[in-house]
């Protein structure tokens, strides 16, 4: 045998031992090898939720609601819902610390999907604390509080329009953290996200394609500290395999209890 | 008595006045006789004796200790033939004209060099973990394809991080920490978006030297790897070039004579997405060149200017592969994404150095330089479906833009001083002025922009000792960051110790600091690409200590045995808490939390160089983790790129003298992993109507809990030098010397998919994404000028 047969034969005998390493070839519909486990992590059920509070309504419905749901595992042999139609939600209006009025929350079963709660009589007022309760068999008891921010209030009640752009301030305003900014006019809402300043009034500009109808109007959504770190977490993201602590900001449980408060105006 | 006591003094005056008997030095540059270039590393021995010094990165020699008389020195370099010349010291030290070495007609050509024998290194015959590699190697490393980046991970104690990622990590170390410089020039960021390549043109690369911890004062700033690179200065006698057309880019390659002392270099490449751009409708493409300009003044000055130019234009729209995939399948999954990802970044570097032997013992260095870059990246998914059966939503929602504007204008000098036989002093003083602008918007929040300038002055000295068979290099760099205020002093020890039968001993020690950092994104982009590099503001630096011993011995006159074993201490390493909302910290510094590390392990590699077949095959062991209160408490978790064994080899075998085969094999343990327990729904909400729409994340509260399997990946290689046929018509046409042609194979083992992702989806077991589908092939046509 040559080199030049010995050295192919070796090549090829070196292929077929590191292919055969593998007990199996896999391919993408095929559950392959399984990540090598350094620290074993236990999975312990809990409630997930997102809930809102804000004082405005739709057809006399509230729009306050609690989405509930539940932590999930990554790999399980059994069937998952992550539905739960039969949770006790409850929140109170606190004074002092103390709950001083509750209200309960209901499933709402004219929706399948997802488990929404909403109350039935509720009209939340800005600068009101609220506690939330959430209690599931089977889970630990979630709690929460959320203050209703202020109504945004813009500054000398001025908006300007220059091109085509919005130029406005809102007050500054502790109880709020975040703006999420609607313009409705003739052409596609216009939205923008901006966290509140650190200090003094809050600058926005907001640009717009087209002309401004002059039924223009302007939404501004305030939310409180809790909802803005929701609606502003990193967890978004698809990347797999990243250290990413599920997000949380009640106790007992995962997810958001926050709460917003609006203004609409017209432009003109 | 009296008269025995005189003939003892005297004997002894005569003892003592003859060791101190005066001697000199003899130096001078040593260069290719047919381009000019100098040769760095070429072997210098007093003929007779083991008396002898290489050539430095200069392409400049000083051989010390010699008597008055008539001397002869051999010069010898591996490819070039030997050479004599006499010397005749009289009463002082001399300065040589330039001397000549011409390429002899090698048969082994294309054998792989990396890291010659110890005697043979350049000026740093002192560096521990110094590894040095051609040009020609990288071009024979199958999956390298001709760059830089790609080939150096084949060296021992450097890993790539994520698929997909030009970056590299040194023994553990952050990514941040490797300094990449272009002919003294920092460069940042120097990589190429398409093919994770780096921004060099392999024609025009003279030397690469690539330093994995254990560096001497003279460099600092970084706190991990050096990364050297030494461009060609242009043929000084002709003019010569390569043209190489390909598959996926043009390269040009040109260097000729300006005058009679001054010479140019050109190289160019240009990329282009053909593939991509058919398949997904993408227009991508990027390019480089650099320009060198040297002016051999005279014999003892040399000026030399350079500027470097890299853009690219990455642009991905994937809504044609979406469309194909709705209409082969005839669902409207992706009817609503909207994905937008685009990224544009650029180098550019001009520079001016000027070398001088102020005397046969005196070597001046100094340099102006201007090195910028910046980079905007985009990328958006928004992605909306509600399907049929159900009043469920799906949504993905995520926007990323960082913008990043680096320039920095330094000069800095160096002198060497040889004093005696014994000491070769170096010293240096370096200022760099700073700029670093960052701008960043994420899930649509504008973060504004952050401006900072500041500025670095540093002076560095350093004594190589040489002692018979002993060489020990003590030094220390003090430099004063602008945004700090405080100095900070490190100090630095090499030594090696050269042991009978050819057994070489080396250890270091060093303490290094870093001021300029960079933000970890791995875990908030597919695949971090860039360094976002961010100067620390009234924060201590990172810092690490270095210790590292180890041995080289050559096994045969063809092979060598080297094995080092390294212990590296990060009492301070910073990263960015990105798990934080805007809301809890919004600007970068906010971010930052302080934390420490560890890295240590051993390192053993055997080269050889066997007639037709040439090559190197290393081992590694390491372990590096990293601690920081923010994550599990402070409990240690091993670092994100921590590899427990590197297993590497490369080898070259010339069947023929125009037929080269190459192989290459990299086996790696898989990388640690956040493999999530489990998955928590995130709603989005829309306050204007109140609906919601959902997406599961996987969640976990340990970092780096299992590994990824071993990654493999065996390439190959063919070179075939071309003697008949239409290329060889079109070569005589070009009046080209030499054309050949170039074949890689890659991912041999394309059925065994390399895992880089496993997504929990709520089923029996975790679903792994791989890699490297299908095998690749590359062709390329090189012509020789």
């Amino acid at each position: 045998m040559n080199k030049k047969h010995l050295f192919k034969s070796l090549f090829i005998a070196a292929i077929a031992l590191f292919s055969s390493c593998n007990s199996e070839f896999w391919f993408d519909f095929l559950l392959g090898p399984q990540p090598k486990f350094i620290e074993e992590v236990e999975f312990e059920p809990a409630l997930n939720i997102l809930g809102v509070i804000r004082p405005d309504s739709a057809n006399g419905i509230p729009m306050s609601f609690v989405l509930l749901n539940q932590l999930m595992q990554a790999v399980t042999s059994e069937i998952d819902t992550t539905s739960l139609k039969d949770a006790d939600i409850e929140v109170s209006l606190m004074e002092d610390g103390q709950p001083i009025q509750s209200f309960t929350f209901a499933y709402d079963s004219t929706q399948q999907f997802p488990t929404i709660y909403r109350p039935i009589d509720f009209s939340p007022q800005a600068g009101n604390t609220y506690s939330l309760r959430c209690y599931r068999d089977g889970f630990p008891e979630l709690t929460a509080t959320t203050t209703v921010p202020q109504v945004p209030v813009i500054e000398d009640d001025f908006i300007s329009v220059s091109g085509n752009a919005l130029h406005f301030s809102i007050v500054a305003d502790s109880t709020a953290a975040l703006y999420d900014i609607y313009l409705f006019s003739g052409f596609m809402p216009v939205f923008t996200r901006i966290m509140k300043a650190q200090s003094g009034n809050t600058s926005i500009t907001l640009k717009f394609n087209g002309n401004l109808s002059s039924d223009a109007v302007l939404a501004i959504y305030a939310y409180d500290s809790k909802l803005s770190a929701y609606v502003t977490s990193p967890n978004v993201f698809f990347k797999p395999n990243t250290y990413r602590p599920p997000f949380t900001n009640v106790d007992g449980g995962y997810g958001c209890f926050g709460s917003l408060n609006l203004l609409v105006r017209s432009v003109y | 008595m009296m008269k025995r006591i005189a003939l003892l003094i005297q004997f002894f005056i005569l003892l003592v006045c003859s060791s101190f008997a005066q001697t000199y030095t003899v130096s001078g540059y040593v260069v290719d006789g047919e381009t000019g270039e100098t040769l760095i590393g070429v072997s210098v021995v007093k003929k007779g004796t083991h008396q002898g010094v290489s050539t430095d990165g200069n392409g400049f020699f000083r051989l010390t200790g010699l008597r008055k008389g008539e001397t002869v020195l051999e010069f010898s370099y591996l490819g070039y033939g030997k050479q004599e010349k006499k010397v005749v010291i009289t009463s002082k030290s001399i300065l040589l004209e330039t001397l000549k070495l011409f390429p002899e007609a090698f048969e082994f050509q294309d054998v792989i060099v990396v890291g010659k024998r110890h005697d043979m290194v350049g000026d740093r015959e002192v560096e521990t973990s110094q590894q040095r590699i051609t040009a020609q190697t990288i071009i024979n490393i199958p999956s390298a394809r001709g760059d830089i980046f790609k080939a150096i991970k084949f060296l021992p104690g450097l890993q790539g991080t994520e698929p997909f990622s030009p970056l590299y990590t040194a023994r553990g170390s952050d990514p941040s920490g490797n300094l990449v410089m272009l002919d003294g020039v920092a460069v940042y960021n120097p990589y190429h978006y398409e093919q994770s390549g780096g921004l060099f043109n392999i024609q025009s690369i003279k030397n690469i030297d690539v330093m994995v911890g254990g560096f001497g004062a003279e460099f600092g700033g970084r706190n991990a790897s050096i990364l050297y690179i030494t461009t060609k200065d242009g043929n000084l006698n002709k003019f010569s070039g390569e043209v190489e057309p390909t598959t996926t880019h043009t390269k040009l390659f040109f260097e000729f004579p300006v005058g009679e002392k001054s010479s140019m270099m050109v190289a160019g490449r240009y990329f282009y997405d053909i593939p991509g751009y058919f398949l997904f409708g993408n227009r991508s493409y990027f390019y480089d060149f650099n320009v060198s300009y040297t002016n051999r003044i005279n014999e003892r000055n040399r000026l030399t200017l350079k500027v470097f130019n890299a853009y690219d234009n990455m642009k991905v729209a994937p809504e044609r592969m979406f469309n194909y995939i709705d209409n082969s399948f005839n669902i409207d999954i992706y009817e609503d994404l909207q994905f937008d990802m685009g990224n544009k970044w650029s180098n550019r570097v001009a520079t001016a150095y000027l070398k001088s032997v102020i005397s046969p013992n005196v070597y001046l260095h100094t340099q102006l330089y201007g090195s910028f870059h910046s980079a905007d990246n985009l990328s958006t998914f928004d992605f909306t479906y509600k399907p049929d059966s159900t009043d469920a939503t799906v949504a993905l929602r995520y926007s990323s833009q960082f913008t990043s504007r680096i320039s920095d204008l330094s000069a800095k000098t160096s002198l060497s001083v040889k004093t005696d036989s014994i000491n070769t002093f170096k010293l240096g003083v370096e200022f760099n002025s700073y700029y670093f602008a960052n701008r960043a918007a994420l899930n649509w929040i504008d973060k504004g922009k952050s401006v900072r300038e500041p500025s670095m002055l540093a002076a560095f000295v350093e004594d190589k000792v040489k002692i018979n068979r002993f060489v020990i290099r003590p030094g220390v760099r003090l430099s004063n960051y602008s945004l700090n205020g405080d100095w900070q002093v490190e100090p630095r020890v090499n030594m090696v110790l050269s042991w009978p039968y050819d057994w070489k001993f080396k250890a270091a020690w060093g303490v290094y600091y870093q001021s300029i950092i960079s933000m970890n994104t791995q875990e908030f982009e597919v695949s971090q690409f860039l360094d976002y590099y961010y100067p620390l503001s009234n924060t201590a630096p990172s810092k690490s200590v270095h210790y590292i011993v180890g041995f080289d011995k050559p096994i045969s006159k063809v092979s060598s045995l080297s094995v080092e074993a390294y212990y590296m201490e990060m009492p301070i390493t910073y990263m960015f808490n990105l798990n934080q909302s805007e809301q809890e910290a919004f600007s970068f510094s906010d971010k930052l939390e302080r934390g420490s590390g560890l890295s240590y392990g051993i390192e053993v590699m055997f080269r050889g160089d066997f007639h037709k077949l040439s090559g190197w095959a290393s081992y590694g062991w390491g372990r590096s983790t990293r601690s920081y209160s923010h994550i599990m408490d402070g409990k240690p978790f091993l670092f994100d790129f921590d590899r427990t064994h590197t297993i590497k080899t490369m080898v070259s075998y010339r069947i023929a003298p125009r037929l080269t085969y190459n192989f290459s094999l990299v086996a790696l343990t898989g990388l640690p992993k956040t493999v999530e327990p489990a998955m928590q729904v995130y709603n989005y909400y829309n306050p204007v109507t109140g609906s919601t729409a959902f997406y599961p994340f996987g969640v976990s509260d340990v970092k780096n809990n299992a590994r990824l399997p071993w990654t493999i990946d065996i390439d190959m290689g063919i070179l075939k030098r071309i003697r008949s046929g239409f290329a060889v018509e079109l070569q005589e046409f070009l009046k080209a010397e030499e054309s050949y042609y170039t074949v890689s194979i890659g991912n041999i083992l394309f059925l065994r998919r390399n895992v880089i992702w496993y997504f929990p989806v709520g089923t029996k077991k975790y679903i792994p994404v791989g890699i490297n589908y299908m095998p690749t092939v590359s062709a390329g046509y090189v012509i020789k000028f």
